[in-house]
Formats: structure tokens, C-alpha cells, sequence
């Protein structure tokens, strides 16, 4: 079954899900601002009345803020805000400019505007040229206040529409509701970014990183978003139209009826154990998690941690995400991976100078060799939570061996200096490695031996295999998880795991998709680490699986010269065994 | 009413960047006194993020640090251990 792909554009896949509905375009209002004098008397009560709207400015953000407190979402993701809103400078300056030059407050307050953001432009940190973006928004919104005008935002709109903008403030997003909007496709975003993160709590289908949508796209467009690809499609024909209509049917009924694999374990018939583990970036999703069947969490980033903030994460605050996590999820094991920010990422304390190309740079553990004292206090932070259930720490990006012993050094050393200062901490805690690199497959022999557990992580293990840049249009077609270069890889991991005697699992979008898990499991990976709702079928499918029918698949496709033909073949192989399961999935690949 | 000053050299990798701007005025907020920051001939409000980032203070340069009122000395003494301390930035 093969769809035309009319006017289809990919983006990055946030929120997984189908919906079909008309297009709620948010357009950013221009605001005309008024200009005019006021004269000598009238200037107190001007102040005055600039210093309510940012009063009033901040009760409502703070309203907004305390609303979204249970949900346990983006509470901090205001902060930057705040401090702008809180900020003397801004409320002084533009009192400044309406006692002195007889301005009103508007004015007043759109020239201070003016006058940071050209400020704000001329710097030459990265960080704080975006920080200007918050200081326009607090502004607005002040201004807004000022003109008596409601600020735009998603409450306007429509029920069962399809919210399509540049991006989503905060504000905004705490006004998606799951039915009122039935998804969302933003031109920003990523994999991390908020409105990643509040879509895929609150089950909101959302596609992210699609450029120029708010001027291609007309309000009322018929949409379709597919969230688990990653593409929107516009101004559909109807037959492309129903052709989605029944899919999505097909994977909602799919779904209910996965459901019951949900706590049955991955086990195949001739009895080969798989642990199903759930990827997570947020606490709120380990109740999903579990509901899905998740063994436990495989990879808890702790990024979010240290995004979109002006300072770092104290160990205290360390401690009590990471507790919230070992909690939810005990008496399962948590993996968390310490800190692996790119270089654009990072709080301004720890951010380096730009690097041409960050891919190549400065993360993972590379960045905690080099500050070790943002990684001793996330350890000290790892180890002090520890008590809280089962954890398991991992480190990102090694390339060599010396990296895991500096590693283990530090973690030995914090373990030392908590126990001495009587802190309690759990008596074994598991390090492991994550192998994404080329060189971290190749010696995993070496490395096997001094770690407790090996992830692979296969998105930036395929990219630096493949030398394939999956976000570039002229070579995405080349990423290709089943190319033999990767399955040999794997294959070599797995060999050296079982010769160290520790667990190989994966993480990575391979381990999710259910036309590998034979391949995987035949390869030897123990334990597969994925977005959640991916866990019932996989289950299922690994249920009517054996062992020795897997083998026989991976022995033909090791011999099959590119990743074209082992595709084919897999692809082939899967919907004939399980037509029921791939037929409505294969189409969108 | 006091008025201290106090010269000292940012000595962060980083220079008076945000995070270290907002550590600062963080500190500063909790002091009565009025507080602020000079370089060249330009001079922020201690207490506001915004002004103090704008002095694109670099590492090694020299600023003084001001404060007047009530509780100055011990402002100015805990700000300048602030800078010292290289605004507990990690190295």
C-alpha cells in the first residue's frame, strides 16, 4: 500500500499520534503602540499606571505559573521571564523617559524595549542575544496590559483545531487542553523543547521544526499531522485524506487493543526474556510509562534540567528531580544519564565558546572532563538520590576507555566524601556507558569490562556510522538504522557484553520501532529503551516471536549487501508475519 | 548612611554574563542599601540583571562595586567575595 505524497513536510517527530482538522493559525498581532504627550501633571499618574499594568502583568503570569504547579509542568520554564518582569531596569527607564520627556506609558515603555534589545543584539554571547526574545515577551505582555487589549493565545480558539504557529510561549502552552486542540505543528522546537514536552504529557499528536508554516498556511486548511512520522500534510486530497482517517482509526483501535500486552512480559515462545523499558524526559510520564507496561526507565535525560534557565541546578534541586524519578518508578530501575548538552544548549555559567561543528565537540562526558565540577555535583546529587529506589547512571558520548575511569574515579571519590560526611546512600549503584560513538562499538571490548551495563544509542551512533546528518534534506535518506554497517556494530557490542557478563539494552529510536525487534533480539540486545506507547506492540509481536525464527531472519539479512535490500527483506518478512500489525504502519515510512 | 566602595577584577572565564549577573543582583536584592556597579565611566544597578549584563564586563576587567545606606559595608564585602568566588561558577 503506497500513498502519494503530495505537499508533505517532515519535521521532527514530538508528539506521536494522527489528527485531521482545520488549521487555527496564530498570527502574532502587530501592536500598534500609541505615541503621544502628556503634559507636566498628568506625569505621576502616567508612572503610576505603568507600574500597575506590570503589576497586574505579574499577578497574571504568577496566576498562570500557580495553575500549571499541579501538573508539575514548565512551572520553571518562567523563570527567565519573571526575572525580566521583576527586573528594576525596565520599570525605571521607561519611568525615566515619561517624567522626562513627558512620554505615555506605552511609549515609554516600547523605546526601553528599543533600547535593550539593541543592547541585547550587540553582545556577542549567543545566550543572551535569545534572552532578548523573554525581555519582548514580558514587554508585550505589559504593553498589552497597558492598552487593555487580551493578549492573543490559544483560548480564542476553536474546539478540534489544529494550532499551528512560529512557537508557543509558555503562557500558551498552559492553555492546550487534550480536545480542544487536537494538535500542534510549530516552525521551532525539538526533540527537548517545551512544547515538546507539554504535548507529549498531555497525549496531544505534535509534529515540531517545520519552517515557514504561519505564512504557507491558510486558518481553516485542512491538516494532517502525523505525529509518529514526524510530517504535516496540507491541502490533502480527500482520498490522501481518508487514507489518514483510517489509519488513525486503525492505530487508535491498534492501541485499545495492545493494551491488554501492556503488563504481560517481552518474552518469546521458546522463552527468551527482552526488558521493555520506557524513554522519559519528565516525571509526569512514568504513570504513562507504567500503564504502557514499562519495565522500568531506560534513559531519563537530565538536559531539561539545565535548559532554558540563566543559572545551573544546585544539588539540592538535583536531588529532589531525581528522586521524584527513582520514586515513581521503584521498584523498577532508572537509568539517568548525566548531563550531555551541545554546546548551543547550556546554561550561560557553563557555556563554552561556539564550536563549528558541536557534533564533534564538546559533550557528554568530554564536557564533564573538562568541568568536572557541574558532573562531581550531578553525581553527589545521583548518589545523595540513590535511596530514593534503583539507579543507574549513565554517561553519554564516550569515545575511550580513559573516560570511563576518569568517571568512575569521581563517582568513587563523591561516594567517599557523602559516606565520610554519614549522608546515606544506596549500597550498590550501577555505571554504565552509552555506545554512540564508532570508536565506543569498536573497543567495547575494552570498555565492557569496567562498566555494570552498556546502552546503545543508536540515533547519533547511525549518524556518526553513516556520516549521515539526519536533519540534512540531501543525505536523510541515506540514515538507515538497518544498514550492515550498524547491524555489525551492534552485533560486536552484544558479543563483548556477554563476554564481560553485563546486560546490553538500547536505546535510540531503533529500539522502538517494532520492524527491528526481531533483528535485535536475535543480535542479542537484552533490553529495548522507547517511548512508551511503542510498548504494547512490541510486546506483542516479541510474544508470537521465537528465538530461533529471529535467528534465521538475521542470518539472511547479514547476508545481503546494502541496507536497501535488508529493508526490503525485513520489511517483507515482518508484514508476513505479523499483517495485522504492519500493514497501516508501513505506509508512512 | 554609608557609602563604600570597593574595586575588584571580574575573574571568570566567562565575564559578567547572565547567570553571573543574576547571582549578583540575587545577593544584592537581599541588602536595604542601593547598590551598584562601575566601569569606564558606566554604571548599572547592582540589583538589576538587565543593567548589570549591559556592562559587557569581561573577564579580567576592573569594576568598583558601590553601595549606600544602612547595611553597605556588609554588602559590598559579601558582593566582592561574590565576584572573587568567580560567582561559583564551575571551571
Amino acid at each position: 500500500m503506497k500513498l502519494a505524497r503530495i505537499a508533505e513536510r517532515r519535521g521532527i517527530p514530538a508528539s506521536p499520534g494522527i489528527a485531521i482538522g482545520p488549521a487555527f493559525v496564530l498570527r502574532r498581532e502587530r501592536l500598534v503602540i500609541p505615541e503621544y504627550r502628556i503634559s507636566a501633571d498628568q506625569v505621576n499618574a502616567e508612572v503610576k499606571r505603568l507600574e500597575r499594568a506590570f503589576r497586574d502583568t505579574r499577578e497574571r503570569l504568577e496566576a498562570i505559573r500557580e495553575g500549571m504547579k499541579d501538573t508539575g509542568l514548565v512551572a520553571d520554564i518562567f523563570d527567565a521571564q519573571f526575572l525580566f518582569l521583576k527586573d528594576p531596569t525596565l520599570l525605571e527607564h521607561a519611568s525615566r523617559n515619561i517624567r522626562s520627556e513627558c512620554l505615555n506609558a506605552e511609549w515609554a515603555l516600547q523605546l526601553e524595549l528599543r533600547r535593550l534589545e539593541m543592547l541585547f543584539e550587540s553582545m556577542s554571547d549567543a545566550y543572551i542575544r535569545e534572552r532578548s526574545s523573554d525581555v519582548a515577551f514580558v514587554v508585550r505582555r505589559v504593553l498589552q496590559c497597558l492598552m487593555g487589549r487580551e493578549p492573543e493565545g490559544l483560548r480564542n480558539a476553536p474546539i478540534g483545531v489544529i494550532v499551528v504557529a512560529e512557537d508557543l510561549s509558555t503562557a500558551e502552552l498552559a492553555q492546550l487542553t487534550k480536545g480542544h486542540v487536537l494538535a500542534v505543528v510549530t516552525e521551532g522546537g525539538s526533540r527537548t523543547s517545551h512544547v515538546t514536552i507539554v504535548a507529549r504529557s498531555l497525549e496531544i499528536p505534535a509534529v515540531v521544526g517545520l519552517p515557514d508554516l504561519v505564512q504557507s498556511i491558510a486558518d481553516g486548511t485542512t491538516l494532517i499531522v502525523d505525529g509518529h512520522a514526524g510530517c504535516l500534510i496540507d491541502d490533502a486530497e480527500d482520498a490522501t485524506i481518508a487514507e489518514f482517517e483510517k489509519r488513525r482509526l486503525y492505530i487508535e483501535a491498534l492501541d485499545r487493543q495492545l493494551l491488554r500486552y501492556a503488563d504481560l512480559p517481552a518474552e518469546t515462545r521458546d522463552g527468551v526474556r527482552i526488558r521493555t523499558l520506557a524513554n522519559v524526559e519528565q516525571p509526569l510520564e512514568i504513570p504513562h510509562a507504567l500503564e504502557y507496561g514499562a519495565e522500568g526507565i531506560g534513559l531519563y535525560r537530565t538536559e531539561f534540567l539545565f535548559m532554558n534557565r540563566v543559572d545551573l541546578p544546585d544539588e539540592d534541586e538535583q536531588v529532589d528531580a531525581y528522586m521524584e524519578i527513582l520514586g515513581a518508578v521503584a521498584p523498577y530501575s532508572a537509568v539517568i544519564r548525566t548531563l550531555d548538552l551541545g554546546g548551543d544548549k547550556l546554561p550561560i555559567g557553563i557555556r563554552g565558546g561556539d564550536e563549528p561543528n558541536p557534533a564533534l565537540g564538546l559533550r557528554g562526558v568530554r564536557m564533564s572532563m573538562s568541568r568536572p565540577a557541574i558532573f562531581r555535583v550531578q553525581l553527589r546529587a545521583l548518589l545523595r538520590a540513590s535511596v530514593a529506589g534503583n539507579l543507574k547512571i549513565l554517561l553519554p558520548m564516550v569515545a575511550s576507555s580513559s573516560e570511563v575511569d576518569f568517571a568512575r574515579q569521581v563517582l568513587s571519590e563523591v561516594r567517599e566524601d557523602l559516606e565520610r560526611a554519614g549522608e546515606p546512600v544506596a549500597s550498590r549503584v550501577e555505571l554504565g556507558i552509552m555506545v554512540e560513538t564508532p570508536a565506543a562499538a569498536l573497543i567495547a571490548d575494552i570498555l565492557a569490562p569496567r562498566v555494570d551495563f552498556i546502552s546503545i544509542g543508536t540515533n547519533d551512533l547511525l549518524q556518526y556510522t553513516l556520516a549521515v546528518d539526519r536533519g540534512n534534506e540531501h543525505v536523510s535518506y541515506l540514515y538507515e538504522p538497518l544498514h550492515p554497517a550498524n547491524l555489525r556494530l551492534i552485533r560486536s557490542v552484544c558479543q563483548a557484553g556477554r563476554r564481560a557478563g553485563i546486560e546490553v539494552g538500547m536505546c535510540g529510536e531503533m529500539a522502538g520501532d517494532p520492524l527491528h525487534c526481531w533483528i535485535l533480539t536475535a543480535l542479542g540486545v537484552g533490553q529495548l529503551s522507547m517511548a512508551p506507547f511503542s510498548i504494547p506492540l512490541l510486546k506483542k509481536i516479541l510474544r508470537e516471536t521465537s528465538l530461533s525464527e529471529a535467528r534465521v531472519l538475521l542470518e539472511e539479512v547479514l547476508r545481503l549487501p546494502s541496507a536497501a535490500e535488508i529493508r526490503a527483506h525485513v520489511e517483507e518478512h515482518m508484514l508476513r508475519r505479523f499483517p495485522a500489525e504492519f500493514e497501516g504502519m508501513l505506509p508512512s515510512r | 548612611m554609608s557609602r563604600i566602595e570597593a574595586e575588584v577584577q571580574i575573574q571568570n572565564e566567562l565575564g559578567l554574563h547572565l547567570r553571573a549577573a543574576a547571582a549578583f543582583a540575587k545577593l544584592a536584592e537581599g541588602y536595604r542599601c542601593e547598590v551598584s556597579m562601575r566601569r569606564d565611566g558606566l554604571c548599572a544597578n547592582g540589583k538589576s540583571i538587565i543593567s548589570l549584563v549591559t556592562l559587557a564586563a569581561s573577564k579580567g576587567t576592573r569594576v568598583v562595586v558601590v553601595a549606600e545606606g544602612d547595611d553597605a559595608s556588609e554588602a559590598v564585602s559579601a558582593l566582592t567575595e561574590l565576584i572573587e568566588r568567580k560567582f561559583g561558577e564551575s571551571t
